[in-house]
């Protein structure tokens, strides 16, 4: 065998091993090794015939046949390493246990739907610098209607059928009707600037039915500046309803009648279910418009009756029901869902954010 | 209020539109609950004459008609009572359409009917009687279309008046609001041009009248009701009485919004009228038949001898027109609204009259309504006289004056509207304003009491311009907030529970007199509703577990497999004689404590136990307690039950509801357990921080590590855990952790003797324990267990 039959063999032995490891599987590899690498191995074979050259040929064929070697073992580590991987893996494993099976059933706790809304509203003002106030259920006349220009004979007094608490001294002691006595606590306690929200339980003595419901729930909000508009009032409403409800939805003012704001409004949100576009809707009614709220600008008899000086203080307030938007956001009709408890229905809230 | 197309339109010189109309009321905050479409709607009905009426063969309150109309006949089956021969009537022939569809040829016990005979309900008609068949007046011709006898077709809007729009309340005064803020041109009504004399013969004893105009008219007996004034009445709902002496009063008020009387003159002794104060023990009839005993704040209207009416509400029976009447006297006045709301309130006496006293009325109308008045009757009836005129006029109108300054306005609304604009809008209150001078001085006219001050104007401009002239913009400055302790703290323990797997639940603060009987307390202690809706809902609550309670139930009902609630809600009580109103926290558990049944098995169902592992997880940072309590509210069976302390202190309570407090809940299940803590308590031990601002000092821990060493003892089955824990952490130092592992009865064991395991954690931060130093405190332990408590060693 001259020097350049060697080289021939060589690379047809090296080009064999390549198309070799290709296709080997993890059970042939050592055979491969030993075919090649063996003792009496193809490679091991060629190098040792180099003993029959000359020194200088020797030297540099010597050289080559190590590079091959290297080449070769190399190739075969890799192999092993990627065999082992795919081993650890379990590539080629059925598995241990049905991974369809259910996983340990947590119960599945959720806030109520009520405490959803009302959260997100305050979230989203707490965002404009709404502060949380709090104020009592049971109330007196005076914070309830008289401080909030609502006076004992005038018949805004019947917008609002109120709960009176039975007491031997008479006192006049009832379940507020709306969260507005907030505002005048708030007020009496602080000097403006003031931004406050209240949310909570309010009472009117209504026979239940779908729509309505002797306890409900509100939010209220009152900011108090030297300088605030009606457009203030719209933009603030507009930026918690969009928060809400989405980006694409619009709202409209129109006038209305709360003693303890004036301008009055009664705000309106384009309907979410048919864009106004459904003549025949059981949600705006073919308006196009559902009304959600009311509002406005306080009323200068009400800073009057807190002791704020005349004319000096200006601000905005508004009411606004959380049942309804509640009904809205998730699609309820009957409101006496919300007071009946029922697990299967609340369990529909589970992992819901305020 | 309900307000007709047609009539609106009366005032109206231009005629617009009925969809412009509506949008310009809306515009303006005029709430429109619904248009219907008054007139006939039905077709194939015609006239007939019933010939003959004969009992139904099979059927005792039905009878068979023949009805003619023109030359046909018809066979009719007829229910009706009032229906007999010679009555004209509306018979719906097969395939008519009416109210309730179309109408089909039945067998009626056995008789076909050839077509219906139909009332008024039944042809979609209203304000006429219902009791029976519709009889038509005996004029009516035979065998034309029915619809050609009823008013032509028209719309009613039925408008949610606010208190503010008092105003309105009527046709003419919705048209001229219209006119002032949408550009229309008022159009008067025809009033009677009186030349008369003002004679006195009104008396106004008392302040509370301002303005008291009446008038004389003579020989008006037996004036029938013109047909379109009838018309006009139903469609407002009203039955006309075929009386124009009654009805043209009621027209009138629809017309112009000032409530008016007419007193049969000749029953007025002594011929002159006294608006005074009743005097005590002085009685009425009211022509509803009601005998009311008029109280000293009432305002009556009196002849020389008796009261005649209660001033605003209602007349008197005795002197009320009749169908014999010969001369009226009209009273047309202005009472006081504050006056004319007690008395109503007081008598629960609520008219039409009342409601817009109430309201406050024009003190400016009330000679031109009775004019109105007087003008009508003259048209029915050429004959009848006014005789005398009086106008009583004490408390003359004077107008307000509010100053506007433009700035002001668009500074209220966020607008920048020109001045222009404003004074356009301006005048539509006032059309007299001058310009010229700034601020503008505006006298509102005397029905808009309501215009006070800036404020007031500005929303009259924006309802001029319309309310889309607002912007969505503000100058709001950025201002810091804050949440309060209290709602962090509600919010955190909402969150707290529902992560926990409980759900939320929102009850009624109002319960029954059942409610306290079947948890054993007595109704004089509880907040009593003065005007509640029923019995069942008579109470405030002292504690959250009636709603949990029923909550339970309810889902027991409906095949719950466990039930885990909670609430958060106010409670209330007594605390002397003073009521107050405490925020609690509430849970109720029953079942299994997981959604369901876990295929690899385990259970673990709601016990005291699992609760007060909720409640120490929940409560983690508020240094939380449990002690058996003294007292506990007759719901629950005190056995099981322990106080909740925070700091030591009892804030609430925590075990196992008592079965009769269940079985009077008609709950089967026994092992239900409950919890309640007084979120007010907990806010007085921890004022300031609230869960968000808790303090947290950090401690180091070990780098060493730590050993673990189980002990078991047997000891007195009645010697309680905590005892236990507290001996062995005294006992020795480095415990960092001490767990029970098992607790064991039986088998083994003395009776009155129970086994407990328990593992100690030592560790310490400077050191790593030999096990020689472990043993010593283990020994330790055992033996201050074995001599305070009696331990022995488990063999």
């Amino acid at each position: 065998m001259n020097a350049e039959e060697w080289k021939r063999s060589l690379s047809e032995t090296v080009e064999g091993f390549k198309s070799a490891i290709e296709k080997v599987e993890i059970e042939n590899i050592e055979a491969l090794e030993t075919e090649y690498l063996g003792r009496k191995g193809r490679l091991t074979f060629l190098l040792r015939e180099l003993k029959n050259f000359s020194v200088e040929e020797r030297k540099e064929l010597g050289k080559v046949g190590n590079r091959a070697k290297k080449e070769i073992s190399e190739k075969l580590e890799e192999k092993r390493t990627d065999f082992e991987a795919k081993c650890a893996r379990g590539d080629d494993r059925k598995p241990d246990f049905d991974f369809s099976l259910d996983g340990k059933p947590f119960p599945k706790g959720a806030l109520h739907p009520i405490t959803i809304v009302l959260g997100k509203i305050t979230k989203s003002l707490l965002r404009l610098g709404f502060s949380v106030a709090q104020g009592p259920c049971l109330e007196s006349e005076f914070y309830n209607f008289e401080a909030l220009n609502i006076p004992q004979y005038h018949p805004s007094r019947d917008m609002q059928d109120t709960f009176y608490i039975n007491l031997s001294n008479g006192s006049g002691m009832l379940l507020r009707t709306h969260t507005s006595p907030v505002q005048i606590r708030t007020m009496e306690k602080s000097r403006p600037p003031l931004r406050i929200i209240s949310p909570g339980r309010v009472f009117r003595r209504d026979a239940v039915d779908a729509s309505h419901s002797f306890v409900f729930h509100q939010i209220e909000g009152l900011y108090v500046d030297r300088k605030v508009s009606m457009a203030d009032l719209k933009w603030t409403l507009e930026t918690f309803i969009k928060d809400l409800f989405g980006e694409e939805l619009r709202i409209r003012f129109r006038p209305s009648y709360f003693p303890f704001v004036e301008p009055g409004a009664e705000v309106d949100i384009s309907c979410l279910f048919c864009g106004g576009k459904n003549a025949k809707c059981p949600v705006c009614k073919g308006g196009g418009w559902i009304e959600m709220l009311g509002a406005g600008l306080v009323h200068p008899n009400v800073f009057k009756n807190v002791g704020y000086e005349d004319g000096k203080w200006q601000g905005f307030a508004f009411g606004a029901g959380i049942e309804r938007f509640a009904m809205l956001l998730f699609g309820i009709k009957d409101m006496r869902l919300f007071y009946e408890n029922d697990v299967r229905v609340l369990k529909q809230f589970s992992g819901v954010e305020p | 209020m309900k307000i007709l197309y047609s009539w609106l339109l009366d005032f109206m010189k231009e005629k617009p539109h009925i969809a412009e109309v509506s949008e310009n009321l809306l515009k303006l905050g005029f709430q429109i609950e619904s248009m219907t479409i008054s007139g006939p709607s039905f077709s194939g009905v015609v006239t007939g004459e019933v010939l003959k009426v004969e009992k139904h063969p099979n059927a005792d309150r039905l009878s068979v008609c023949v009805v003619k109309t023109g030359e046909k006949k018809f066979r009719v089956v007829c229910g009706a009572k009032n229906v007999k021969e010679g009555a004209r009537v509306p018979l719906a022939r097969v395939g008519a359409t009416l109210k309730g569809g179309k109408l089909q040829k039945v067998k009626i016990r056995g008789i076909e009917s050839e077509g219906m005979i139909c009332s008024a309900e039944e042809l979609g008609l209203k304000g006429f009687d219902n009791s029976g068949i519709l009889i038509l007046p005996k004029n009516t011709p035979i065998g034309v279309d029915a619809r050609t006898l009823f008013g032509k077709e028209d719309y009613i809007f039925d408008i949610e008046m606010l208190a503010n729009q008092s105003y309105c309340l009527s046709h003419m005064t919705l048209a001229r609001e219209l006119c002032a803020f949408c550009g229309y041109s008022f159009k008067k009504p025809e009033i009677y041009e009186h030349k008369e004399k003002n004679e006195n013969f009104v008396e106004i004893l008392t302040e509370e009248c301002g303005r008291y105009s009446a008038i004389i008219v003579r020989n008006v007996q037996g004036i029938e009701t013109p047909a379109w004034m009838k018309e006009r009445l139903r469609a407002m709902d009203v039955n006309p009485k075929n009386n124009i002496l009654i009805d043209v009063s009621n027209y009138v008020m629809f017309e112009m919004g000032q409530p008016t009387h007419c007193f049969d003159l000749d029953k007025l002794e002594g011929g002159k009228i006294k608006v005074r104060k009743p005097q005590k023990g002085e009685e009425l009839l009211t022509l509803d038949d009601d005998k009311v005993e008029l109280e000293e704040s009432a305002m009556i209207i009196a002849d020389e001898k008796k009261p005649v009416a209660l001033a605003g509400i209602i007349g008197a029976k005795e002197s009320a027109v009749t169908l014999d009447t010969d001369s009226i006297l009209i009273e047309s006045a202005h009472f006081n609204r504050v006056s004319v709301r007690k008395t109503s309130q007081n008598l629960s006496l609520r008219t039409d009259a009342s409601y817009r006293f109430e309201r406050g009325t024009d003190i400016e109308m009330t000679m031109n309504a009775a004019l109105r008045i007087a003008h009508l009757i003259k048209a029915a009836h050429v004959g009848a006289k006014v005789d005398l005129v009086c106008d009583n006029y004490p408390q003359k109108h004077k107008p307000r004056k509010v100053s506007v300054d433009p700035d002001r306005i668009n500074a209220i609304l966020g607008t920048n509207l020109n001045e222009e604009e404003i004074f356009k809008a301006v005048s539509a209150i006032d059309s007299k304003v001058n310009s010229e001078k700034k601020p503008w001085i505006i006298s509102p006219p005397s029905y808009r009491e309501d215009i006070e001050g800036v404020q007031d104007v500005a929303e009259e401009v924006a309802r001029f311009c319309g309310y889309d002239i607002i912007p969505s913009i503000t100058e709001m400055p950025t201002t810091k907030s804050s949440l309060g302790a209290e709602y962090v703290l509600y919010d955190y323990l909402q969150r707290m529970f529902a992560s926990l797997g409980f759900c939320e639940a929102y009850n009624y603060d109002l319960i029954s007199e059942n409610d306290i009987k079947n948890t054993f307390q007595d109704a004089g202690d509880f907040l009593e509703m003065q005007n509640p809706i029923s019995s069942e809902w008579r109470f405030l609550r002292n504690s959250l577990v009636y709603g949990l309670l029923k909550n339970l139930k309810y889902n027991l009902n409906r095949q719950a497999e466990s039930v885990f609630l909670f609430e958060e809600g106010n409670t209330y009580f007594f605390s002397g004689a003073k009521p107050v109103e405490d925020m609690r926290i509430a849970g109720i558990c029953w079942g299994e404590f997981s959604e369901g049944t876990y295929w690899k098995g385990g259970s673990e169902k709601a016990d005291f136990h699992l609760l007060k592992g909720v409640l120490n997880k929940v409560f983690v940072r508020f240094n939380i307690s449990f002690a058996a309590g003294l007292v506990f509210p007759p719901f629950m069976y005190k056995p099981n039950s322990a106080n909740v302390l925070f700091l030591g202190k009892e804030v609430g309570y925590v075990g196992q509801v008592n079965l009769n407090t269940l079985t009077n809940y008609l709950i089967k299940e026994k092992d239900v357990y409950y919890f309640e803590v007084s979120l007010g308590k907990v806010l007085s031990l921890f004022p300031r921080e609230g869960v968000e601002n808790m303090k947290i000092r950090f401690s180091p821990v070990s780098a060493m590590p730590s050993v673990k060493r189980d002990l078991s003892i047997v000891l007195k089955e009645d010697i309680e855990w905590e005892k236990v824990k507290e001996t062995a952490l005294r006992s020795t130092l480095d415990i960092h952790r001490m767990e029970i592992i098992d607790v064991y009865k039986g088998k083994n064991i003395s009776r009155g003797f129970k086994s407990i395991t328990m593992r100690f954690t030592f560790s310490s931060l400077q050191k790593t324990f030999t096990d020689e130093e472990v043993n010593e405190k283990v020994n330790d332990i055992f033996s201050s267990l074995s001599r305070k408590l009696g331990a022995r060693l488990r063999e």
